[in-house]
């Protein structure tokens, strides 16, 4: 009888422990058991939903891009590259000697090291150098530093096919110039510029990428031991020590020549070159905001075709959430005070400058991240900032009507929320 | 023997503290509306079809049975069910969850028989999660609903009892009914670029009042005659702790009972009772259906084999009441349960391990629920 007792208590003991993990989801017999439970979604759309909007040029700052693009195409776009070898090696040390000055070079050329994503390549290029150093020019005067792209400062050039384009590249110089250079102790500042059989485009690494250009020459001597010296690019200028970060942009930088797009009213721009941001003010009503929950918010763009670039062409474009407070009223220097890229808007859009019609980008959670800011004493004003990634390394540009355009052109949101729900009462 | 038994029980116990709080699901029958009533029964008067709950110490119901109580007592009880839910004769849901439902302390003070008690009035936990596809801006979208409640009314009563001499017993009982309540509904979907989650989490509490009385009387040997009542006081449910978002009273209880225990060591018993649920109106929306419920019940114990010297309870029961809350204005939710139980001595009487089975049937329309109730009681007369 004890025993049995025992085992009774034991078979207790045992569905009393299975108990302890409770497996409570009764959803099975929903909704039909459930009537309470529904989440209704509310859709509307907010039009106009910009206050205002801008559009900035000239991203990113002169010489921090990460590589230089390098383009011609036709008489709408050319952009060429700057790369200041400033401080020059003069001498070379024989082994077991003394230092001897450079009285003569050879084979001297640039290396460039290429990135061919997004290229465009026709059946023959041709990298031409010139010398573009004018010790008189300001150096933030691009008109000065463009007019000196002649050919009687062209120091060297090459030309390759399509198939033999190699991913690092050696441009021939002319030894004398280098020669020159070095016997005058003068600043070798290269400007390179790319021609091509057609529209031709692509990036050169720059010192900000990790892979600048190389200037290397061999100075003649009869010591066959001696090797060809490398010198790593560097500016001299500006002068003054306050300013190392403005020195190390001006090593490599990239020099717009000519970019004639079409210019339209009531429209924004991102991308091209140098890169266009569009700045953009929301006004999204109280109500929407203070007592539902927004699950879905489409800002609705609609793009303008611009008729430039190829119909395989394709750009993205990023938004970013400005961070700037209240208290910047420069809206240019808003434009640099954003969020990284995914933050709060994890969407992007692909689209083709030649292209029209609407885009959309999700952006539901940073409605939300603006209804948590009303407690702010200073909240940052509602605004994104749209720009190219990557920004000016692409000859691309993207319109989009404004929120100046007339009505079913101009920029709306499509909101979908959950107004708050009589739950918890049953 | 004796050893290896604590040893069980001992187990039992601590899976009972290992336990979380008493939760069960709604999308079931028993669920609906402020959560289910437990009934505020012992595994001893479980384990009788409640029966004997009017008789019962251990049973929050009736005050004057505290002094059937000779010595002092502590009181615990664990009842886990397994549930299964179907509607029009589909895929049944099974859960499984776990409840505390009394939990009780009494003694003897001055000639007077003094208790405390915490019971679950109202047990509305439960989760719920389901996917189904929503239009979205135009577009269908999938996506998971999820809602759950966790928490409950309870119900604290400080009783006292009296005994004019052997035959006659009364009683009377002061009761608070704390609660809390938190709610969580939400919906996600699948795409999270597009998509935000919805999470709206509440928290609602519950506070009221009540007095209870009872009486217990043996007009004629072996024959035990019973009555109690709650009468109710305001129930205030309260959004967060402000926010007063219903008002209503505190169900008034009635109930009476008779038991015979004409047979050496038995006792049969049958129990009618009255809850007047439908005071709760006011307390949540005014589309709530709510029921006033009616309960029978009949069931007895006998005394089985000896453990130790002392014997065995063997119980029987069957139970048929109404449930409070249900699915529409026209659909009752009825519940017949058959139970069974013992009541197992221990340390020469100065414990006992109560232990029943109920076997439950909920039904509504074409929706149908079935429970199996364990229930692990022990007490400890110190």
């Amino acid at each position: 009888m004890k025993r049995r007792l025992f085992v009774l208590l034991a078979l207790f003991v045992v569905a009393g422990a299975a108990a302890c993990n409770e497996s409570l989801d009764g959803g099975g017999a929903c909704p039909s058991l459930c009537p309470s439970q529904s989440v209704t979604i509310r859709d509307t759309i907010i039009d106009p939903v910009l206050v205002f909007d801008s559009t900035f040029v000239g991203y990113p700052s002169r010489g921090q891009e990460l590589e230089m693009l390098l383009a011609t195409r036709g008489d709408t776009l050319e952009v060429r590259g700057v790369v200041r070898f400033d401080t020059l090696t003069t001498f070379y040390v024989p082994a077991g000697d003394t230092a001897h000055t450079i009285v003569k070079v050879d084979s001297s050329r640039v290396r460039l090291v290429l990135d061919r994503t997004g290229a465009h390549i026709p059946t023959a290029v041709t990298f031409e150098v010139y010398d573009v150093d004018d010790t008189t020019a300001s150096d933030t005067s691009a008109a000065v530093v463009l007019a000196l792209f002649q050919a009687s400062q062209r120091i060297g050039s090459r030309t390759w096919l399509k198939d033999s384009l190699p991913d690092t590249l050696f441009v021939p110089l002319s030894d004398s110039a280098v020669l020159d250079k070095l016997t005058n102790k003068r600043h070798l500042r290269m400007g390179l510029r790319l021609s091509g059989s057609g529209s031709v485009s692509l990036r050169v690494l720059t010192v900000e990428g990790g892979f600048p250009a190389e200037l290397m020459y061999k100075p003649v001597t009869t010591d066959t031991s001696i090797k060809a010296i490398t010198v790593a690019p560097n500016s001299a200028t500006p002068v003054s020590d306050e300013f190392p970060e403005i020195r190390q942009d001006l090593t490599d930088f990239e020099l717009v020549a000519k970019y004639a797009l079409p210019q339209y009213a009531n429209s924004m721009s991102v991308g091209g070159v140098p890169g266009r941001r569009a700045y953009l003010r929301f006004n999204i009503p109280a109500y929407i905001l203070d007592s539902n929950t927004v699950v879905r918010a489409a800002l609705r763009l609609t793009q303008r075709p611009l008729p430039f670039g190829d119909a395989s062409d394709t750009m993205i474009i990023q938004a970013h959430v400005s961070l700037a407070g209240p208290q910047v009223t420069d809206l240019r220097r808003a434009t640099n005070l954003i969020t990284t890229s995914g933050l709060l808007i994890s969407d992007s859009i692909l689209v083709t400058p030649r292209d029209s019609g609407v885009r959309t980008i999700q952006m539901f959670a940073l409605l939300r991240a603006w209804e948590g800011q009303k407690v702010l004493v200073n909240a940052p004003p509602r605004a994104i900032i749209l720009r190219a990634s990557p920004e000016a390394l692409l000859p691309l540009e993207a319109r989009f009507y404004s929120s100046t355009a007339p009505a079913g052109l101009r920029p709306v949101m499509q909101i979908s929320y959950v107004p708050r729900i009589n739950f918890g009462v049953p | 023997m004796r050893h290896r038994t604590r040893t069980a029980l001992a187990a039992a116990a601590g899976c009972c503290c290992l336990a979380t709080s008493a939760l069960h699901a709604q999308g079931a029958l028993s669920t609906l509306g402020f959560g289910y009533p437990s009934g505020q029964l012992s595994t001893r008067a479980l384990g009788a079809g409640g029966a004997l709950a009017d008789f019962d110490p251990n049973s929050p119901l009736n005050p004057a049975a505290l002094a059937v109580a000779l010595r002092s007592l502590v009181y615990v009880q664990y009842d886990p069910e397994f549930r299964g839910v179907s509607v029009g004769g589909g895929t049944s849901a099974n859960t499984l969850t776990a409840r505390f439902p009394v939990f009780g302390v009494s003694g003897r003070v001055a000639g007077f028989n003094i208790g405390l008690s915490f019971s679950s009035f109202l047990d509305r936990t439960w989760t719920n999660t389901y996917t189904d596809t929503q239009r979205v801006a135009g577009q269908l979208v999938p996506s998971t609903v999820t809602a759950l409640s966790a928490g409950g009314i309870n119900d604290v009563r400080a009783a006292i009892a009296y005994s004019f001499g052997p035959k006659f017993h009364v009683g009377v009982g002061l009761h608070v009914f704390p609660g809390e309540n938190r709610t969580l509904i939400g919906r996600a979907f699948t795409d999270t670029v597009q998509f935000g989650t919805f999470n709206q989490a509440d928290i609602f509490n519950f506070s009221g009042s009540a007095v209870s009385f009872g009486v217990l009387a043996v007009p004629v040997s072996h024959f035990t005659l019973a009555a109690s009542g709650r009468v109710g006081g305001v129930m205030h449910m309260r959004a967060g702790d402000s926010t007063v978002v219903g008002t209503a009273h505190v169900p008034d209880r009635w109930s009476a009972s008779a038991a015979y225990d004409g047979f050496g060591g038995s006792v049969f018993a049958v129990r009618y009772a009255t809850e007047k649920w439908s005071s709760l109106r006011g307390l949540g929306s005014p589309e709530l259906p709510i029921n006033d419920a009616t309960e029978v019940s009949v069931g007895g114990e006998i005394a089985g084999p000896k453990v130790s010297g002392v014997p065995m309870a063997l119980r029987l029961g069957y139970r048929s009441r109404d449930l409070p809350f249900a699915l529409d204005a026209t659909t009752k939710v009825k519940e017949q349960s058959a139970t069974a139980g013992l009541g197992i001595p221990f340390s020469s009487g100065r414990g006992s391990a109560d232990l029943s089975v109920a076997h439950a049937r909920r039904s509504a329309g074409d929706a149908r629920e079935t429970g199996w109730i364990l229930s692990l009681g022990i007490g400890i007369r110190p």
